[in-house]
């Protein structure tokens, strides 16, 4: 009786220990001293570069190893690519290891992330020469610890051999020709599904619940992830999906045919701008920064743009005729990272009890 | 002299059974603890902590909204009755494989685990394309009907919630009830016969009531993964009307990375899934004492022409719901659509594309697929070895040694079955922070990782075969001098070789399709087959996923025949 | 009831059993015989558990033949008793019973009087000892007063002290009940010891029915003489010379004596070729050791001399194992003084104890 209380005692206890003991690391300064230390002898020379991104930006259909193989042959500096999930996950960890991190840069935290970014305090600013030849609208980040490195809208996409008239506007899709038509992501589970979200907040503001219920009657079904709703849209479920501007891109680029296509709206369609920044506390920021430099370069930004299918943030880019698929929009949307931070969860709650989906 | 000599040596025998076993199982327990308890306990406990500062707010908060209570209730209701379904139309099933015998009946057991080792992505992508407004079975149903519009509105509803959970637990009820209805023997419905009662009579008041505790243990496993489920709930259910906990334990800790909530949450999810795995310990543990009886089985031929046509009937039915979507996946991967409206082409373009020389797809995809399938199958056999070590030793000792609380330490070792694949993927996020683990080279921490989910299941296969050993025939073996080890070895685990087969197979599947863990713990440098589909979906490469769901399946199959082949090697 | 089986015929797989067979109304009949004889298939095609492919099974006047197990009015108690674990004692006796409430209880306590079990009703069947749990089982097949008892090896799972009990037991309630009884077993004694008529079976075929009695004095062939009781079996080939042609004649006429093998015993002699596959047979007891100074009336009997190789004794008897040249003999030779070991003495058998057996 005594021997198994005590084991399970045993148990609680270190779990207690670990639990109680990580808040107590992370006040404790020593050891960030002894990280920068670290990282000032490694500044010397820095041979290494450990990156943290989303997997699919390190995979092999990604632009992170052709990245990784340029820079290694141009700087000598060997490139190591980790990526335990995607970028909301990416995120979690570096925010977890802030006091002993393991990575010097990160690739992937969108603006719907900034202010965790900035709240959490991950990031060192970095004034990279190459932000002269962004476009003002598309440096979300005014601190610059998130630098743009690509980015895209989201939009409705649709199969231009189901729809002859299709919708050319938010308020079109509530139109009953629709109805069933299309498929949405949970805002709970997936960035995209996030993204229109704060559109249609941006757009209606206060009323963004008024719309929902509106488009009910249209939405075939809201999945949890983008891949999943993308693959019901591609095996022909639905003629509409909510996706990036970008993705009628890919499928002109390799498969050659432009039966998918993005649409703009005339309510303006919601910017995602994907950033990249030097992790503070790095033990190669010297490197990390060199890295950022070359993703902003014109042999960066086109391999980026090529195999992440989106645009450049680089406005001179030369790029595949196959972006000629993807629109620039008149009416670029984007909500206030403050706003955001404030309103965000109540928003989503108030999404899952009344949209009427 | 001599017998005096051997009566003390039973009796020292006896002796050691006493002595308790929470000891000789310490090992096993400290490695669950570093594996599971440790990475899910710290980011539970987030949940009862605010600033640093221990609190009962973040519970209070979730216990009390009235959101969260109709989650709660609404997964309690949806998992309910998808159970019930499941058992339901197991219970046939279970009739015909415990009875009757027919030519591939070992195939059709091994293709029901399939629906395991899917990744869920693909079965709801099979789904669409099996059940779907434009699926096999609507554009089937059209032809027939001459209509345009889709006939069977399946999706999008509660209904196809239930039938994905279905097509998920239904093959568990089935083997469960199987094996339960061969334990009960032909006597006892003989005798129930010859005593006057009817057909309807018997299996009410003498077959029911002997499969009710195997119904209700394969039910509270069911129980548990619907209650747990994700992706299949909110996609086929059509969005945010059908959420269950998981969803939400989701979006707090991985999304808006809120521990304190997300904490709290997925604390009250953990306590209602540790009192459903306990429940099912106590369940299962109540089979285990029952002798193995003759039970004759009936050849196909000798069947009569109605039950015929109903097990016909049915295996029609299963087809339907089992095979249907992952036939469809199948299908998918060898058929082009060039047109829309044009007929498929039957072509093997998603599969060369595996082998075409770099440049001509995008992406490097043969490395891809040479990497991810070593990878894949060096993972599954390291964690079937690995799980089928620890857990051979681990119910050896629930077996043959006396715990105080052998309930409590067993729930311990199976409880890995009841926590959320969110949880245990951020509680390694929360233990590998800093490289605090970093030594570990990442295809050591991922065998471990699906080593510890898989446990439970080869746990489940061993400890009643273990138990089921008779006494005397140990002694008699250690009578004979073959004392611990060699005993352990040359009669124990022989003994319990089926349960070591379908152990190991439940090993290899779940690691082949586990995705969660391996994603975090590889660090993109250890690619397996399901984060290639995931990464070729993620890249809008949809049939290619197919071609390689496909080798997954085939893969699995494959792996299955050769475990399979172990059972008559010895001899 | 009278039971009668008329040309039955059933296949499972490889076996097949044919057999016709009249068991007696109010009698005890056993089935005999070693195990994959056929037995527990007959008893199970009178259940109907087991469905024939032709031939009739009428119990009095009714054809029960293609009738389900329900409505055959039969008990049966099976060899590990098939009670229901999940009923206690009462639940289990009443479940065929037509009685509902308080008659049902009532039946149920007459029942347990029967079985010597009062008081167990409320007993869980984990709780019963194997014996309980066979008279149980008995009980429940009397529970609904079924026409016919059938009983498949029920106590073959008991200890050898409380087989004796219980097989008492079971016959005492038979006689009571008067209820016509089939008792499937593989233990001849236990078939002697309570059959009014021993069915032996081999290879899916009667080979004999008759009384205990009869089997015992007078076997049909080699296999029921060595089955039924021990027993000396010579091959002709071999024991042709003890005795003369003269001798083997009064054997064949003897009163018992089988007459189908009548005829070509005498055409052939004693010593064909053709000869080789019949026996001599004789009891053990039948056999006597000679005095040293008396000889064999060879007008009566036949006999020879032979060596102790074995020998056991008996409590009122010895059993002694003689070995004359290539014949080994069985000798039961009652009192307390026999032969030692490895003595040679003579031995002899009456002529009227002596069969010829196919």
């Amino acid at each position: 009786m005594k021997k198994s209380i005590s084991i399970v005692c045993l148990f609680l206890l270190t779990s207690l220990l670990f639990a109680g003991g990580s808040q107590e690391n992370e006040t404790v300064p020593a050891e960030a001293a002894e990280s920068s230390e670290a990282a000032a002898d490694a500044a010397v020379e820095e041979k290494i570069l450990n990156i943290y991104c989303y997997d699919s930006f390190a995979s092999e259909w990604g632009p992170g190893p052709a990245l990784a193989e340029n820079f290694t042959a141009a700087t000598g500096i060997e490139v190591n690519l980790m990526a335990p999930g995607d970028a909301v996950t990416v995120l979690s960890k570096v925010i977890l290891e802030k006091e002993n991190p393991a990575g010097d840069l990160l690739i992937g935290p969108d603006n719907n992330l900034l202010a965790r970014v900035l709240a959490e305090d991950v990031l060192e600013p970095y004034n990279a020469p190459a932000l002269a030849g962004i476009a003002d609208e598309l440096k979300f980040d005014d601190t610059n610890s998130l630098l743009p490195f690509d980015w895209g809208y989201f939009a409705i996409c649709y199969d231009s051999e189901v729809l002859s008239n299709p919708p050319a506007s938010l308020e079109d899709l509530t139109k009953g020709e629709y109805a069933k038509s299309l498929v949405l992501m949970d805002p709970r589970t997936s960035s995209p599904g996030m993204g229109f979200l704060l559109w249609t907040r941006a757009v209606y503001g206060e009323d963004y619940l008024e719309y929902w219920n509106r488009l009910a009657p249209s939405v075939l079904t809201v999945t949890e992830s983008w891949s999943n709703g993308y693959g019901l849209f591609t095996s022909g479920e639905a003629p509409l999906v909510l996706s990036y501007s970008t993705s009628p891109v890919y499928h002109k680029m390799w498969e050659e045919t432009d039966r998918f296509k993005a649409l703009e709206f005339k309510e303006g369609n919601y910017l995602q701008v994907e950033g990249a920044g030097v992790i503070k506390g790095a033990a190669h920021p010297e490197a990390a920064r060199q890295f950022i430099d070359y993703m902003l370069s014109e042999e960066g930004q086109a391999i980026i743009a090529v195999n992440n299918i989106m645009m450049p943030a680089v406005g001179a880019t030369q790029l595949p005729e196959a972006f000629d698929m993807a629109f620039i929009s008149e009416k670029p949307l984007l909500l206030d990272k403050e706003e955001i931070a404030a309103g965000e969860k109540d928003w989503v709650q108030s999404w899952v009890e009344k949209s009427g989906l | 002299m001599r017998t005096a000599v051997s009566v003390g040596y039973v009796k020292s025998v006896k002796e050691e059974l006493k002595r308790s076993g929470e000891l000789r199982l310490l090992p096993v327990l400290l490695f669950l603890f570093l594996t599971f308890y440790l990475p899910v306990a710290v980011l539970l406990l987030k949940g009862l902590q605010s600033e640093g500062v221990w609190t009962a707010s973040w519970l209070k908060e979730i216990i009390l909204s009235p959101y969260y209570r109709r989650i709660f209730v609404f997964t309690f209701s949806q998992a309910l009755l998808s159970t019930l379904l499941s058992l339901l139309l197991g219970l046939p099933g279970g009739w015909i494989l415990s009875h009757v015998e027919f030519p591939g009946k070992k195939i059709l057991k091994a293709l029901t685990t399939i629906p395991f080792i899917l990744p869920s992505i693909l079965v709801v992508l099979g789904f669409i394309l099996f059940w779907g407004r434009q699926g096999v079975v609507n554009t089937l149903l059209m032809k027939l009907t001459r209509q345009d519009q889709p006939v069977l509105d399946v999706l999008y509803s509660f209904k196809a919630i239930l039938l994905a959970h279905v097509f998920y637990n239904f093959p568990i009820a089935l083997r469960l009830i199987a094996a339960w209805w061969e334990g009960l023997g032909d006597n006892q419905h003989q005798a129930a016969r010859t005593l006057g009662a009817s057909e309807r009579r018997i299996f009410s008041t003498i077959t029911l009531p002997q499969l009710l505790p195997g119904m209700i243990s394969a039910g509270s496993l069911i129980f548990l993964y619907c209650f747990m489920s994700f992706a299949v709930v909110l996609v086929l259910g059509g969005g945010p009307r059908y959420s269950t906990l998981e969803v939400e334990v989701y979006r707090l800790i991985k999304y808006s990375l809120d521990f304190g909530r997300g904490g709290a949450l997925a604390l009250v999810e953990t306590a209602a899934t540790l009192f459903l795995t306990w429940f099912y310990i106590r369940r299962e543990r109540k089979t285990i004492h029952r002798e193995s009886l003759v039970k004759s089985r009936i050849p196909w031929k000798d069947l009569g022409l109605r039950t015929k046509l109903f097990a016909l009937g049915y295996f029609v039915l299963i087809v339907i719901i089992i095979f249907g979507p992952i036939l469809t996946v199948i299908a998918q991967s060898f058929l082009v659509q060039t047109t829309r409206t044009g007929p498929p082409e039957l072509s093997f373009r998603w599969y060369r594309e595996f082998v075409a020389p770099p440049g001509s797809v995008r992406g490097n995809s043969a490395r891809l697929l040479a990497d991810s399938m070593r990878n894949s199958l060096f993972l599954g056999f390291s964690t079937l070895l690995l799980t089928l070590t620890i857990g051979s030793y681990a119910s050896w000792v629930l077996a043959r040694y006396r715990f105080r609380f052998s309930g409590l330490t067993e729930t311990v070792i199976m409880m890995p079955m009841g926590v959320s694949s969110v949880v245990l993927g951020m509680g390694y996020l929360w233990i590998l922070r800093g490289g605090r683990l970093g030594d570990i080279p990442p295809r050591l921490s991922i065998i471990l990782a699906h080593t510890v989910i898989a446990l439970p299941f080869v746990m489940r296969a061993l400890t009643p075969a273990m138990r089921r050993i008779r006494q005397n025939l140990l002694d008699a073996s250690r009578l004979m001098g073959a004392g611990g080890l060699r005993q352990f070895i040359s009669i124990e685990l022989p003994l319990v070789k089926p349960g070591l087969i379908s152990g190991g197979a439940f090993a290899l599947a779940i690691s082949l399709g586990e995705i969660n863990a391996t994603l975090i713990l590889s660090d993109a440098g250890v690619p397996t087959i399901p984060i290639a589909i995931l990464r070729l979906i993620g890249t809008y490469k949809f049939y290619s996923a197919c071609a390689l769901g496909t080798i997954l399946i085939l893969i699995c199959l494959g792996a299955f025949i050769l475990i399979d082949s172990f059972e008559g090697w010895e001899n | 009831m009278k039971l009668t089986i008329d040309k039955l015929d059933l296949t499972l797989g490889e076996f097949r059993l044919t057999c016709s067979l009249e068991m007696p109304s109010g009698k005890l009949t056993t089935l005999l015989g070693p195990s994959g004889c056929g037995k527990t298939s007959l008893l199970k095609s009178i259940a109907g558990l087991y469905s024939p492919s032709a031939g009739s099974i009428r119990l009095g006047d009714r054809e029960l033949n293609g009738l389900d197990p329900r409505y055959r009015k039969i008990g049966m108690v099976f060899q590990d008793y098939a009670l229901f674990p999940h009923m206690n004692v009462q639940k289990n006796i009443g479940y065929g019973m037509p009685l509902k409430g308080k008659e049902a209880a009532e039946r149920c306590t007459e029942l347990l009087k029967l079985v010597e079990l009062e008081g167990f009703e409320e007993r869980r069947i984990e709780e019963l000892s194997g014996g309980e749990k066979q008279r149980i089982a008995l009980a429940r097949a009397l529970a609904s007063e079924p026409d016919l008892l059938l009983l498949d090896e029920p106590l073959s799972a008991l200890d050898a002290r409380l087989r004796k009990i219980l097989r008492r037991q079971i016959r005492e309630i038979q006689q009571q009940t008067g209820i016509t009884t089939v008792y499937v077993t593989h233990d001849q004694e236990e078939a002697m010891a309570i059959s009014d008529q021993v069915v032996l079976m081999n290879k899916g075929k009667i080979v004999q029915a008759d009384s205990p009695e009869e089997i015992y004095r007078s076997p049909a062939d080699s296999f029921a003489g060595d089955f039924f009781g021990n027993a000396n079996i010579l091959s002709l080939a071999e024991g042709g010379r003890l005795f003369t042609g003269e001798m083997l004649n009064k054997i064949l006429t003897s009163p018992r004596a089988p007459s189908e093998s009548e005829a070509g015993a005498q055409s052939r002699g004693t010593t064909g070729p053709e000869s080789s596959g019949k026996a001599l047979f004789f009891r053990p007891e039948s056999c006597r050791i000679l005095e040293a100074d008396s000889e064999i009336d060879t007008n009566q009997e036949i006999g020879g001399r032979g060596t102790v190789c074995y020998r056991e004794f008996g409590g009122d008897f010895h059993y002694l194992e003689l070995k004359d040249n290539e014949l080994s003999i069985k000798i039961k030779s009652p009192g307390y003084q026999a032969p030692e070991t490895g003595s040679t003495v003579s031995w002899a058998v009456s002529l009227k104890e002596c069969r010829i057996l196919a």
